[in-house]
């Protein structure tokens, strides 16, 4: 289940669309939050709230695609919900191979929208963990000595012990401590769980 | 036939008259009424129908016909044909520019039913609440009611457009012509990301105009300069409607587009039937507007050098304020 701050942002230039929207969520105690523009949307956006933007694809000003293509310039990573009319599907296609999280047609039925949100929702609570890991992670990564990096490349590689002895020509005894002292400050073990983090966070 | 007897005008033809003799007589008792089509014969032998309407009247005991004549002359017969064919032309007209915009309009009234749904889902969820907030529920209901009342405007818009039916002039507001134009395009104008600039002049004189055929000739020019703002940037876009008075008892309105212009070449015949510069056009729409324009006592132009995009205005006669007629509601 999404953590109860999560906000709804319903972004759409019609006042009785945007507010229909929201009286819905409210029945299933969602907060909500309403903009006419994508620009108003963008100025008030504070990244530290979690949520999901409910974008109408066509919007006066900056249109609904255009809105997205300035959220990923701005490295925000909400999963956006496009909401589109008949035959706008080329749009929500675009959309979506730019990476939305997904799409409703108008009219929309309640319980189907409602589903989607809680979906994306719990969707934005699993990115922004995985974020706070990554971040996490990262920060440990500075730890290591510049010998350690070259240690975990050759991990990285999927090279044993005697072979990074042999590629960096020392002991491998010194390269068991090596190795053990990367898994001790990066705070995982052993080393298949290590390259399985690794590969998680993109950093293979 | 004002100031003219019957027998000024010319004579019945013999078959005619025990025919003429009949319906005297009966409207004299009283069992028939209406008009009568009677076809005379002028002194000059020309053969003229009149329309006669008669009833009778009562002069001291004595029950006479009192019959008035009115001359329908083969000009008057083809005026009328070809006010039919111009009326039935505008109707077809309006007929493609409805189907042209279906999209829009369907996206448009698709607005209020969304609104509506969400509204009657969110009544319909919150009533199976334990805690439901009656004074919430209200509101909401009221939005359903006022959101269905917004998409029977946009289909009673559209039916009115789409209804062939004779023209009524009537003392008109013209800012009021341009904003129910608007109406028609607001899906449009906000999909191609058109800034709409309205400077509609205070206190304007009305116009006597049919309402109808007003729109449809502001709808043709709005269209036109939509179409010839598809090649501009979207954040240069912008179409400007004027609205103010003109001396004298003139109202004036402008239409002006940021688009690529019209070439002085073309400028003269754009008016002209089936000219066209659009691969899909038909060519008929500014003739059309043209016609319109001239029906109600105004002209149709270019503002010349007006750059950049191109600017159409139009005039139309203030409506005397004795011509005031009451609208049918």
């Amino acid at each position: 289940m999404p953590e109860p701050e999560s906000t709804v942002f319903i972004v759409d230039d019609d006042q009785p669309v945007r507010e229909g929207l929201a009286e819905l969520m409210r029945t299933i105690q969602l907060n909500t939050e309403v903009f006419a523009t994508a620009a108003e949307f963008l100025e008030s956006f504070d990244r530290s709230r979690p949520g999901c933007p409910l974008l109408d694809v066509r919007l006066p000003g900056m249109s609904g695609l255009r809105l997205q293509d300035e959220m990923t310039a701005r490295d925000i990573t909400l999963p956006v919900i496009f909401i589109t009319g008949h035959g706008d599907l080329p749009m929500a296609v675009e959309a979506i191979k730019k990476g939305a999280y997904d799409f409703l047609e108008k009219p929309i039925g309640d319980q189907a929208l409602l589903d989607l949100i809680n979906a994306a929702l719990a969707e934005d609570q699993r990115r922004r963990k995985t974020w706070v890991e990554v971040n996490a992670f990262q920060e440990r990564l500075t730890l290591l000595t510049s010998r350690e990096r070259e240690v975990l490349d050759l991990l990285k590689a999927g090279k044993s012990t005697t072979a990074i002895a042999e590629t960096l020509e020392i002991s491998q005894k010194t390269a068991q401590v090596h190795r053990t002292r990367i898994l001790e400050k990066l705070q995982v073990e052993p080393v298949p769980a290590l390259l399985t983090a690794l590969h998680r966070f993109n950093m293979m | 036939m004002v100031g003219r007897s019957f027998l000024d005008l010319g004579l019945l033809s013999q078959e005619q008259i025990p025919i003429v003799a009949a319906r005297l007589e009966a409207k004299t008792e009283g069992k028939a009424a209406g008009s009568d089509e009677y076809t005379i014969k002028t002194r000059n032998g020309t053969c003229l129908t009149l329309e006669v309407k008669s009833f009778p009247i009562r002069i001291e005991n004595r029950t006479l016909v009192l019959g008035v004549a009115r001359a329908i002359t083969d000009r008057k017969l083809a005026e009328k044909q070809a006010e039919e064919h111009r009326e039935h032309l505008f109707h077809v007209s309006r007929l493609s520019t409805l189907g042209e915009m279906a999209s829009g309009l369907a996206h448009e009234l698709n607005q209020p039913l969304s609104a509506l749904l969400s509204y009657a889902n969110a009544s319909q969820r919150s009533l199976g609440h334990a805690d439901r907030d009656v004074e919430r529920l209200r509101a909401n209901l009221d939005q359903v009611v006022s959101q269905a009342r917004r998409a029977g405007e946009i289909v009673k818009r559209v039916r009115a457009f789409a209804q062939r039916r004779p023209p009524v002039l009537h003392p008109t507001n013209i800012n009021e012509i341009v904003r129910e134009t608007l109406a028609f395009l607001h899906f449009e104008m906000v999909h191609k990301e058109i800034q709409v600039v309205l400077d509609l002049g205070e206190s304007l004189p009305r116009v006597l105009a049919d309402a109808i055929q007003l729109e449809q000739a502001l709808l043709n020019l709005v269209r036109n300069a939509i179409e010839a703002m598809e090649t501009t940037e979207p954040s240069e876009r912008r179409l400007t409607i004027r609205t103010a008075a003109a001396a004298p008892g003139m109202v004036k309105v402008t239409v002006s587009d940021t688009g690529a212009g019209l070439p002085p070449e073309i400028q003269g015949r754009v008016f002209d039937s089936f000219f066209t510069t659009k691969p899909d056009g038909l060519g008929i729409g500014l003739s059309i507007t043209r016609t319109l324009i001239e029906l109600h006592r105004g002209q149709l132009w270019i503002e010349p050098g007006k750059g950049p995009g191109c600017t159409f205005a139009f005039t139309l006669p203030a409506a005397l304020e004795d011509s005031t007629v009451p609208r049918g509601d």
